[in-house]
């Protein structure tokens, strides 16, 4: 561990992939599945949209096996897994004492405009993370460890699309 | 031998604890922090690789290892099914998002847990990316299920390789892309960043490289021991759970009587799939209706995974020899746990004394046919003569139903429990 990571009390970025290499293995090895965060959060999407309009949840072919009729969409381990890992990375962050109000961002945006911009990624994120079956835990992660083909092609084609655009858009984090 | 099945109050306890210590990991990481994450595509900060790559190689090696020891069944781990077009065109458009909004969906989380604003902005996006995908993808349904669909398919699948030499591949591939990081790094430094000052640092202390350089053999060593091993093959797995299979036939728990599947076949109550495993000749001058005829090698996964879910499988061959060898594949195949002994949760039975017992009985009318408790005489040959090749045209290929009630037997078949399906990761 070098000078700055000791005062930014982030663990060595090797350490910390063996450790999360550890419990992607421990998840295939107990359960038989491995990680994700996408697929909680469409379900938890889905039980907004049975609330609001269940008659469109039915009618819809990526909604109705998650939420229609008698599908609980809560009820699921991967909406056990998110809510396991928004409480272990508040605790995390609590003790390293980063739990505070506070925006990353470069320094040539504003509070505003990264917000903004977190937003329009977060969306391109999750229409992909539909598309693509997954996200970069469930399916670059989990399924890169166990060999999967769509998986590491999708995984090259998520460091493609980022390095494309980096340039271009090298005022957002410079 | 793992992956276990746990009632749902264990299992919900289990993914809690793993998803806890999965957000915990990530914010040590530092990935709950959006420039942390950002910095990768801008060289100056390469920690998504190195934690993904040390991750994926960690979990890979670990998970082949024990599977080619036989402690893992790899063919119970959820591979995510590979649709291409798909994987290729979400994968773009993460990166892009990425690029945009500095996380991805489970960053995201860990950011918004620990209170950043930029974090909570995210989820909120991805959140309405899933909605506008579900209510957008059904103009492009059959695309998203069929682009590029080549179902559960690994690298080393693809390649026709044990996975021994895919573990190898990557292994090295990921050391070579750790020293290109460190070296980018030195390149790009940016020491006046303090988020990142210490990627800048080239002199490692001491202490730190022999872990490097004992992590890298300790890699390495796995990788090799994973090839030099083998991932079991059918064959393998057979004879590890030779004795209980072995067992499981002499006590004749898994023969049923012809007369049980003359019921079976005019019941209609289960899907019911025959198998015969007799040379082809033999198949047709005479099979029973409906029966399929295989090769003992066809029994593979991929054949197995078309079975129809919960049909009951009966295997016959001329006598019984041959029929208990496809009964051991196919145990293997299809049991949850072939090392355990076959219990009523099996779904695979061998016709009792094969066709020959059922001609006997059916054709030849014979008063003494034993029932399925008393072994066949061995001879796995056709014992009956025939005139004609009819195939399942021959009247006894399914006799009426009233010469089944003719006969007592001890039914055996239980309709098969549901099989407990594994859920992929996302999605």
């Amino acid at each position: 561990m070098n000078r700055a990571e000791k005062v930014s009390g982030y663990w060595n970025p090797y350490a910390a992939g063996v450790v999360l290499g550890l419990v992607l293995f421990g998840s295939f090895f107990v359960t038989g599945s491995g990680l994700g965060a996408s697929g909680g959060l469409a379900r938890v999407v889905a039980f907004g949209e049975r609330h609001v309009a269940p008659d469109r949840v039915d009618r819809n072919p990526y909604l109705a096996p998650l939420a229609a009729g008698e599908n609980l969409p809560l009820k699921h381990r991967m909406v056990w897994m998110i809510l396991g890992v928004v409480v272990g990375g508040a605790a995390s962050g609590w003790l390293a004492g980063r739990m505070k109000f506070e925006t990353f961002r470069g320094p040539a945006v504003s509070n505003g405009a990264r917000w903004a911009l977190a937003v329009l990624g977060g969306a391109l994120m999750g229409y992909g993370a539909g598309m693509a079956r997954g996200c970069t835990s469930g399916q670059a992660l989990s399924g890169g460890a166990v060999l999967a083909v769509g998986s590491w092609a999708f995984m090259m084609m998520v460091f493609a699309g980022g390095y494309a655009l980096a340039y271009p858009l090298r005022r957002l984090w410079n | 031998m793992a992956p276990w099945s746990f009632s749902p109050a264990v299992e919900t306890a289990i993914t809690l604890l793993i998803g806890f210590c999965f957000g915990f990991v990530l914010e040590r990481a530092g990935f709950g922090n959006a420039r942390n994450l950002a910095a990768q595509f801008y060289l100056h900060n390469m920690r998504v690789l190195k934690v993904m790559f040390t991750a994926i190689v960690t979990a890979m090696l670990l998970v082949f290892f024990t599977s080619a020891l036989g402690w893992l069944d790899f063919e119970r781990v959820a591979v995510p099914a590979t649709y291409l077009g798909p994987a290729v065109l979400g994968g773009l458009l993460l990166g892009v998002g990425f690029i945009l909004g500095g996380y991805c969906p489970g960053t995201s989380l860990v950011a918004a847990s620990t209170l950043k604003l930029d974090g909570m902005a995210f989820v909120a996006g991805v959140a309405a990316g899933l909605l506008a995908f579900a209510e957008t993808s059904p103009m492009f349904w059959s695309f998203y299920n069929t682009a590029g669909h080549l179902g559960r398919v690994t690298l080393a699948d693809l390649l026709g390789v044990d996975a021994g030499w895919v573990v190898l591949g990557v292994v090295a591939m990921a050391l070579g892309a750790f020293a290109f990081a460190e070296l980018l790094e030195r390149k790009f430094a940016r020491p006046e960043s303090p988020a990142d000052a210490g990627q800048a640092e080239t002199r490692q202390p001491p202490a730190d490289r022999r872990w490097r350089w004992a992590a890298v053999g300790a890699a390495l060593g796995l990788a090799a021991a994973t090839w030099l091993v083998g991932q079991p093959s059918l064959e393998r797995k057979i004879a590890r759970a030779q004795s209980a299979l072995d067992a499981s036939l002499r006590s004749r728990t898994v023969h049923i009587d012809p007369a049980e599947l003359l019921t079976l076949m005019h019941g209609n109550q289960m899907p019911l799939v025959l198998l015969d495993v007799r040379p082809e000749s033999d198949y047709h001058v005479f099979h029973l209706l409906d029966a399929r005829r295989v090769a003992l090698n066809d029994l593979t996964p991929q054949w197995a995974s078309r079975l129809p879910a919960n049909a009951v499988v009966v295997v016959m061959s001329n006598d019984e020899a041959g029929a208990h060898e496809a009964w051991k594949r196919l145990a293997v195949l299809l049991n949850p746990n072939p090392y355990a002994p076959v219990t009523d949760r099996s779904r695979v039975y061998v016709l009792a004394g094969g066709v020959n017992r059922w001609l006997d009985l059916y054709q030849a009318n014979r008063g003494d046919v034993p029932g399925p408790e008393v072994p066949s005489s061995g001879d796995d040959r056709l014992a009956h003569r025939f005139t004609a090749a009819l195939g399942a045209r021959h009247a006894v290929s399914r006799p009426p139903a009233t010469l089944a009630s003719g006969r007592s037997f001890h039914p055996k078949v239980k309709a098969p429990a549901a099989r407990r399906v594994v859920g992929g990761g996302c999605g």
